[in-house]
C-alpha cells in the first residue's frame, strides 16, 4: 500500500523517459541514410576519437589509480583528498582555457606558445587534469572500502609489500578501476568542450565536435542528417561501456589497524601529491587569473578584461541564464530525483523508467542536443531559456535519481508509512517526512548538479540562440573573436560563481 | 458615407503621424542580428542606437560567416528563423537570399549612401574591409611589398591565413588572388609552408605573438592592436588590398521590420560611421573620418565575387586538397 503513495513520480519518470527516448530515436532516424557517408569519409574521425579517448583514458586511470595507491598506502589525510579532487571541480572547457593562458600563442607568461596546446597533446592534458581526480576519487573509494585487512593478510603470509599489492590489493580494487573506466571513457568521448577550445582552431576533430561541424556547415545540403550521422557513431562507441555494468567492490572499511608506514613511501606520497596539485592545478588556474587581470602591451593589473566581457550584452544574459538554470535544474532535478526515486520502489515500469533515465546523462550531450533539435527545433520552445532547461533537466536527472534513490532507507519508509496510517495526507507526507530525512542527500545532488549546470557547454553549443545564451557559450565565443583575455576573465567569474560549492562540506560519493 | 470617410482620413493621418514618429525614435521592441563581425564592435554600435531608440532590444547570434549562414539555413528550412538582420562577409550568400526574395528592400532614401556600396537595393556596405598583409616587425627584417612576394624564401614557415571554409573574409581572399593569381600560387604558398589558421583573430593573436611573421587576414584588428602597442605593420600589397563584402541585410521574416530598417540607417549615421572610424574600420560614407594610419586612397582590388559565387566548391575542395583542411 504505501508504494502507491509516490506514483506519480512514476508518471513523472516515464514521461521523461520517454521524451529523453523520442530525442534519441529521432536522431538516429534521421541519421539512418548518413551513416555509410560518414563512414567512407570519416573514419579517420572515428579512429582519431578512439585514439584519443584511449588514452586520455588510460592517463587518467594511471595517474589517478596510481595517486590513489600511493596516498591509501601512505595513509595521508584527507587533506591530501581534497588538493588533489580541485581540478576536477574546474569544467573541461575552462580547464582548457586556462591551459591556453598558462602555454598557447598569447599566454600569460611569453605571449608567445610555450607548447603546441592546440595538439591531441593539449586536449590529453586538459582532459587528464580534469578525469585523473574522478579516478583518483573512484579508486581511492575502492581502496577504503576494503580497509587494511587484505594488505596485513598478505604480509602475514609472508608476501613483501609488492607481491602484496599485486597478488591481494589489485585483484580487490578491480571493480572500481572498472567503474573509473566506464565514467571516465563516457565522459571523454562525449565531451565536447575540450576538443571545441582546442581542437576547432587545429582542425582536430573528435566524433563530438565533428557532429557539431557538421551541423553548422554552409556548404552541406542536409546539416541535420549529416551530424545524426556522426551521432550514430557516437551510439556505437558508447555502447560496450553502457553495458558493462561493474559490480560495487564489498569490502570491511572498519579494518583499519594502524600499520605503520615508513617515512620514505609518506613523503613520496606528498611530493607527488604536490607535483600534481602545481601542474593539474596551481598552473592552468593561476594563468587564468593572472591572465584576466593582465593588460595588453604593458605590464600592471587592470580590470578592462571583465569590463569587456561583461559590457557584452550576449555575455551578460548569458551569465545570468546560466546561473538561474543551474540553480533551478539542481534544486528541480534533486526533488524530481527524490520523488522518483521513491516511487520506483518495487514498481517494475518505473525502476525501468529510471534505467531509461540514465541514458541522456551517459551518453553524449550532443546525441541529446541535436534530438531536442529534431524533436522540438520547430516549436515555440526553441531560442527559449526553457528549451535550455528542458535539455538540463533530462541531462541532469540521473545524478538526481541517484542521490534520491541513496536517501530511500527502510527507516524513511517505515516512518512515512507511520505518517500514512495517522491519515497525513500523501503531499504532507513527502512534505514533512520524506523531504526533511532525505535533505542531506538532497543537499548533494544540488552540489553535483548545480556545477555541471553552471559551466554547460555541450548542450548549449548546439541549442543557444540570440535569447537564450549560456555563460560556457560566451567563454567559447570569445575565445573564438581571439578575445583570450575576455575569455579568462568570464571563466574566473564562473569559477568564482561556482565556488559555494567547494566550502561546502560533502562526504565522498 | 461621410463618417466613414472621416475615419479613413484619421486612420491615414494617424498612419503618417507613426511613420514621423520611425524618425523619432518611438519604436520598440527586440531585434536579432546574426553576424560575423566581432562581438564588442556591435555592441558599441548596438548601445549607441538604444540611446536613440531606448525602447528597443538587440539581440546577436555571432560566429564565423559560414557557421552564421548554416544556422540561418537551417532555421529558415524549419520555418521558424530568429533573424531580422543578417550581416555577414559573404556577398554570395546575400545574393541567394535575394534571388529566393527572402529579403527586404532597404530604405537607404535620403542618406546618399555611395552606389557602389548598395547591392541591388537589397542588401549594402556599412563600412569598408580590406584584407591585407600583416607583418610582424620583430619576426621579418623586411616586409613583403606585394601577394607575389609571399612566394620567396624568406618567408618560408612564416605565413599563415585564416581558414576560407570558416572565414567569410578568407574566402574571398582565397577567391580573388585565385582567379588574379591562379590556383599556382597557393601551391607555391603550400609549398613555401602557409599554415591555416581557423579565423582571423586567432591568425592575429598568433602573428602578434610572433609565430607568423608574415598573414593574410582582415586589416582593421591589426590597426587596432598595432595603436595598442603591438609590433605590426599593415602592408597594402601593390596588387591591392583586397576589398572584402560584409554586407547588412534585412530578412522578409523578420516580426520587426521597421525597427530592422532603422537599425541599418542608423549605421549610415554621422554617430556610427564616427564610430566605424574609431574602431579602426574604414566607414564608406566619404564625409566621415578615416580611421589613423589609413592612407588617403588604398590601392584596391575588388573581391572576385561572381568568381567565388561559381566556383565556391571548387575553392573549398582545392583549398583542402592543398592545406590538409577538413
Amino acid at each position: 500500500m504505501k508504494r502507491s503513495t509516490f506514483k506519480s513520480g512514476t508518471w513523472a519518470a516515464v514521461i521523461l523517459a520517454a521524451t529523453g527516448l523520442f530525442a534519441l530515436f529521432s536522431v538516429l532516424a534521421r541519421g539512418l541514410p548518413a551513416v555509410p557517408g560518414v563512414l567512407r569519409g570519416d573514419w579517420d574521425v572515428v579512429l582519431a576519437t578512439l585514439g584519443l579517448v584511449g588514452v586520455g583514458l588510460t592517463l587518467s586511470l594511471l595517474i589517478g589509480g596510481g595517486l590513489a595507491l600511493l596516498t591509501w598506502l601512505a595513509r595521508l589525510p584527507t587533506a591530501a583528498d581534497l588538493l588533489i579532487s580541485v581540478s576536477y571541480l574546474i569544467p573541461p572547457f575552462i580547464g582548457a582555457t586556462a591551459w591556453l593562458a598558462a602555454l598557447g600563442p598569447g599566454n600569460v607568461f611569453t605571449g608567445r606558445a610555450i607548447l603546441p596546446v592546440y595538439t591531441p597533446f593539449g586536449i590529453e592534458l586538459a582532459w587528464v587534469t580534469h578525469y585523473a581526480p574522478l579516478a583518483y576519487l573512484l579508486v581511492r573509494a575502492a581502496l577504503s572500502a576494503q580497509g587494511e585487512g587484505p594488505l596485513l593478510a598478505a604480509r602475514v603470509h609472508g608476501l613483501n609489500s609488492v607481491q602484496g599489492l599485486r597478488r591481494v590489493v589489485l585483484p580487490l580494487i578491480w571493480p572500481g578501476v572498472g567503474a573509473a573506466a566506464v565514467l571516465i571513457g563516457l565522459s571523454l568521448l562525449g565531451n565536447f568542450g575540450v576538443p571545441a577550445v582546442l581542437g576547432f582552431p587545429a582542425k582536430i576533430y573528435t566524433l563530438s565536435t565533428l557532429a557539431y561541424a557538421r551541423l553548422l556547415n554552409p556548404t552541406l545540403a542536409d546539416p541535420l542528417s549529416a551530424a545524426s550521422g556522426v551521432a550514430w557513431l557516437l551510439v556505437v562507441a558508447a555502447l560496450p561501456a553502457l553495458l558493462i555494468r561493474p559490480r560495487t567492490p564489498a569490502g570491511d572499511p572498519a579494518s583499519d589497524f594502524g600499520l605503520p608506514t615508513p617515512r620514505r613511501l609518506r613523503r613520496l606520497a606528498w611530493a607527488a601529491v604536490s607535483l600534481w596539485t602545481l601542474i593539474a592545478l596551481v598552473l592552468p588556474l593561476s594563468a587564468t587569473l593572472l591572465l584576466a587581470f593582465k593588460p595588453s602591451y604593458r605590464p600592471g593589473f587592470t580590470l578592462d578584461n571583465f569590463a569587456g566581457a561583461l559590457v557584452l550584452d550576449s555575455v551578460r544574459r548569458g551569465l545570468w541564464h546560466s546561473v538561474w538554470l543551474a540553480l533551478a535544474a539542481a534544486a528541480i532535478c534533486a526533488l524530481l530525483g527524490l520523488w522518483i526515486a521513491r516511487a520506483g520502489q518495487g514498481s517494475r515500469l518505473a525502476s525501468a523508467a529510471q534505467r531509461l533515465l540514465t541514458l541522456p546523462y551517459l551518453l553524449p550531450g550532443t546525441l541529446l542536443a541535436l534530438g531536442l533539435i529534431l524533436a522540438f527545433g520547430r516549436t515555440a520552445l526553441y531560442a527559449t531559456p526553457l528549451f535550455l532547461m528542458l535539455a538540463y533537466l533530462l541531462r541532469f536527472l540521473a545524478p538526481g535519481v541517484e542521490g534520491g534513490r541513496s536517501a530511500a532507507t527502510p527507516g524513511a519508509a517505515n516512518l512515512e508509512f507511520a505518517a500514512r496510517l495517522h491519515r497525513v495526507r500523501r503531499w504532507a507526507t513527502f512534505w514533512r517526512v520524506t523531504l526533511p530525512l532525505a535533505r542531506p542527500h538532497l543537499v548533494a545532488s544540488f552540489l553535483v548538479i548545480y556545477p555541471l549546470a553552471l559551466s554547460e557547454v555541450t548542450l548549449s553549443a548546439l541549442l543557444y540562440a540570440p535569447g537564450a545564451e549560456t555563460a560556457g557559450v560566451g567563454v567559447l565565443n570569445l575565445l573564438s573573436e581571439g578575445n583570450l583575455r575576455g575569455a579568462a576573465a568570464l571563466a574566473t567569474v564562473l569559477l568564482l560563481l561556482s565556488l559555494p560549492t567547494l566550502l561546502v562540506p560533502r562526504g565522498r560519493a | 458615407m461621410w463618417m466613414k470617410r472621416l475615419f479613413l482620413t484619421a486612420a491615414l493621418s494617424g498612419l503618417s503621424l507613426s511613420s514621423a514618429q520611425t524618425a523619432s525614435a518611438d519604436l520598440s521592441g527586440t531585434l536579432t542580428l546574426y553576424t560575423s563581425e566581432v562581438q564588442a564592435d556591435v555592441q558599441a554600435q548596438v548601445d549607441a542606437f538604444k540611446k536613440l531608440y531606448p525602447r528597443a532590444e538587440v539581440q546577436l547570434f555571432r560566429s564565423g560567416t559560414g557557421e552564421v549562414t548554416a544556422k540561418l539555413n537551417a532555421e529558415l528550412e524549419a520555418g521558424n528563423s530568429q533573424a531580422d538582420l543578417l550581416w555577414v562577409a559573404d556577398q554570395t550568400y546575400f545574393d541567394t537570399l535575394s534571388k529566393r526574395t527572402l529579403l527586404e528592400k532597404l530604405d537607404l532614401s535620403g542618406l546618399n549612401v555611395p552606389g557602389n556600396a548598395v547591392y541591388g537595393g537589397t542588401y549594402a556596405e556599412v563600412r569598408k574591409l580590406y584584407n591585407v598583409i600583416g607583418v610582424n616587425t620583430n619576426v621579418l627584417k623586411t616586409a613583403p611589398k606585394s601577394f607575389a612576394d609571399l612566394k620567396q624564401p624568406a618567408y618560408q614557415n612564416k605565413l599563415a591565413m585564416p581558414n576560407p571554409l570558416f572565414s567569410g573574409g578568407a574566402l574571398s581572399t582565397a577567391g580573388t588572388l585565385a582567379q588574379r593569381l591562379g590556383w599556382d600560387y597557393f601551391d607555391a604558398l603550400a609549398k613555401n609552408g602557409m599554415k591555416i589558421e581557423q579565423s582571423n583573430p586567432i591568425t592575429t593573436t598568433k602573428l602578434i605573438g610572433g609565430e607568423y611573421g608574415a598573414a593574410l587576414l582582415v586589416d582593421y584588428a591589426l590597426r587596432r592592436e598595432a595603436a595598442k602597442g603591438a609590433p605590426i605593420q599593415i602592408v597594402y600589397p601593390t596588387e591591392g588590398a583586397i576589398l572584402v563584402p560584409t554586407p547588412i541585410g534585412v530578412l522578409k521574416s523578420s516580426k520587426n521590420k521597421a525597427l530592422a530598417q532603422a537599425f541599418v540607417r542608423f549605421l549610415y549615421s554621422p554617430a556610427a560611421q564616427t564610430n566605424f572610424s574609431r574602431l579602426s574600420y574604414v566607414p564608406v560614407m566619404p564625409s566621415a573620418p578615416r580611421p589613423a594610419g589609413v592612407p588617403a586612397s588604398v590601392p584596391t582590388l575588388p573581391s572576385a565575387a561572381a568568381y567565388i559565387a561559381a566556383n565556391k566548391a571548387e575553392i573549398g575542395q582545392r583549398f583542402s586538397a592543398l592545406f590538409d583542411l577538413k
